[in-house]
């Protein structure tokens, strides 16, 4: 006997941070004007300075001050008012990948110079990677369901797709979901040059034959995830839905990814099974593509291998154009989804110019694209072997 | 070495306003509560005192304090 069918998980909401700036426009503004970021190999973050009170920060570390106001973007975007809802109907679930860095960073130092004694007594509650999720259930008075997914750079993805589950399974109506990461901090940069997974040219150029690496950045990126049922009762305006999430493991290397892209092939065909839909239904891929010289083959290879004998659709790498956001990226990708689906444009990968001839697909190396946009698969794999892949669908 | 009501009176309007509060509301009878601060404010406040004036309150002093003047008295206590 078939399982009843599970209920229809809409956007309702976005709200983003990130190297384009305060606010969901300002990233598609960012992903959509197709400007390489400017040459290093860290992306200026966002100034948020006033946007917050001394009272609302004093003890979140940034990558919670960057969670709690995406999530304030997408909640006035969806018009909720929590007041008007069952709030043990309503969850969240803010992914990270590493969580507090200023926090541990800054109290290292004082524990140096200072001793045990002057370590400041919020430091654990600041940094630990539920420190986010805290934010934004505390500031909304969120009573159902709340956590933190950790995955590195899938962290996004699993958060939105773990939250869509909350939905369907029933514990939840409404949830906020998405992922928030501020690692930009000399013990993060220092290990990722050292293991050579930062340019060391300065330049994202995910897929190009000269890609050496990405350009970090910080984010964080979230959605308002609703039943059908409670968005149609709150006469909410639907922006997509999310139709599929498929995640599985490589167990194959701490940090390479398997160079067939294994695990990443069971993910998307999860994902697009979910969705009750073909490869060939699919219009556009959000890539991964992190600009490595392992990521962007292996995931080449891997959407080849989905796809069979059909030719996959454009895919282009968000990635190029704000940086790698680790764990937001994720969130800040489904964002670009949900964009690219409303206005039927793509971004393009840029700095895309000396072809590999092992990354031989269209990856939107010309410029913004526009055509009919109604299925978006983003994909997203994270150190540790993660991979969670999400599956967009115009409503 | 000693110190004085007014000199520790004066160091909590200094560490304050990192906890958005206005130095100019504290005085010896405003509470925590009036504030807005709560416990975990006061062990940082004490954590200042100690690194600046080199003044350690034991945990115990600190027990039932309810006003800004019973931190000072805290910590003229132990000055």
């Amino acid at each position: 006997m078939a399982a009843p069918p599970l209920t229809k998980v809409l956007i309702t909401g976005i709200g983003a941070i990130s190297p384009g700036g305060v606010g969901a426009d300002g990233l598609w503004e960012a992903a959509t004007a197709g400007r390489s970021l400017p040459e290093g190999d860290v992306a200026v973050s966002p100034d948020i300075t006033d946007m917050l009170t001394i009272k609302e920060s004093r003890r979140l570390d940034k990558f919670a001050r960057f969670g709690l106001i995406a999530a304030r973007e997408a909640v006035a975007d969806a018009g909720v008012n929590f007041e008007e809802l069952d709030r043990e109907r309503c969850g969240a679930v803010v992914g990270t990948g590493i969580g507090g860095f200023e926090t541990i960073d800054d109290g290292m130092e004082i524990l140096r110079t200072k001793g045990p004694r002057m370590v400041p007594a919020t430091s654990v509650p600041m940094l630990m990677p539920n420190a986010a999720v805290a934010a934004v259930t505390k500031d909304f008075g969120i009573w159902g369901p709340g956590h933190c997914v950790v995955s590195a750079c899938a962290s996004g993805n699993h958060s939105i797709g773990e939250g869509k589950r909350m939905i369907e399974y029933g514990h939840a109506d409404l949830v906020i979901a998405g992922s928030a990461e501020t690692a930009n901090r000399p013990l993060a940069t220092s290990a990722f040059r050292a293991m050579g997974a930062m340019t060391s040219k300065g330049v994202s150029r995910p897929f190009d034959a000269e890609r050496d690496g990405f350009v970090m950045g910080e984010g964080a990126g979230m959605v308002i995830l609703e039943s059908e049922e409670h968005a149609k009762k709150r006469g909410a305006r639907v922006l997509a839905e999310l139709a599929g999430y498929g995640a599985t493991n490589d167990a194959f290397h701490l940090v390479q990814p398997d160079p067939e892209g294994r695990g990443a092939i069971s993910a998307m065909r999860k994902a697009i099974a979910e969705a009750g839909i073909d490869p060939t239904d699919i219009d556009y891929i959000n890539a991964h593509g992190t600009s490595t010289p392992y990521n962007d083959l292996s995931e080449t290879k891997a959407v080849k291998q989905v796809w069979g004998d059909n030719t996959p659709p454009p895919m282009s790498s968000t990635k190029s154009l704000v940086g790698h956001m680790m764990g937001a990226s994720g969130s800040i990708e489904a964002v670009v989804a949900v964009k690219s689906i409303l206005e039927n444009r793509a971004h393009p990968t840029v700095n895309l110019n000396t072809p590999d001839p092992e990354c031989d697909l269209d990856y939107i190396a010309e410029g913004v694209r526009e055509f009919e946009i109604n299925t978006v698969l983003s994909n997203s794999f994270g150190f540790g072997g993660h991979n969670a892949c999400l599956l967009f669908k115009s409503v | 070495m000693a110190v004085t009501n007014e000199e520790v009176l004066n160091k909590i309007k200094e560490i304050v306003p990192k906890f958005g509060v206005n130095p100019d509301d504290v005085s010896d009878s405003s509470t925590l509560e009036d504030l807005d601060m709560d416990s975990l404010d006061v062990v940082e406040i004490m954590q200042a005192i100690e690194d600046d004036l080199g003044i350690r309150v034991p945990d115990e002093d600190l027990e039932d304090l309810t006003t800004i003047g019973d931190a000072v008295a805290a910590v003229v206590k132990n000055g």
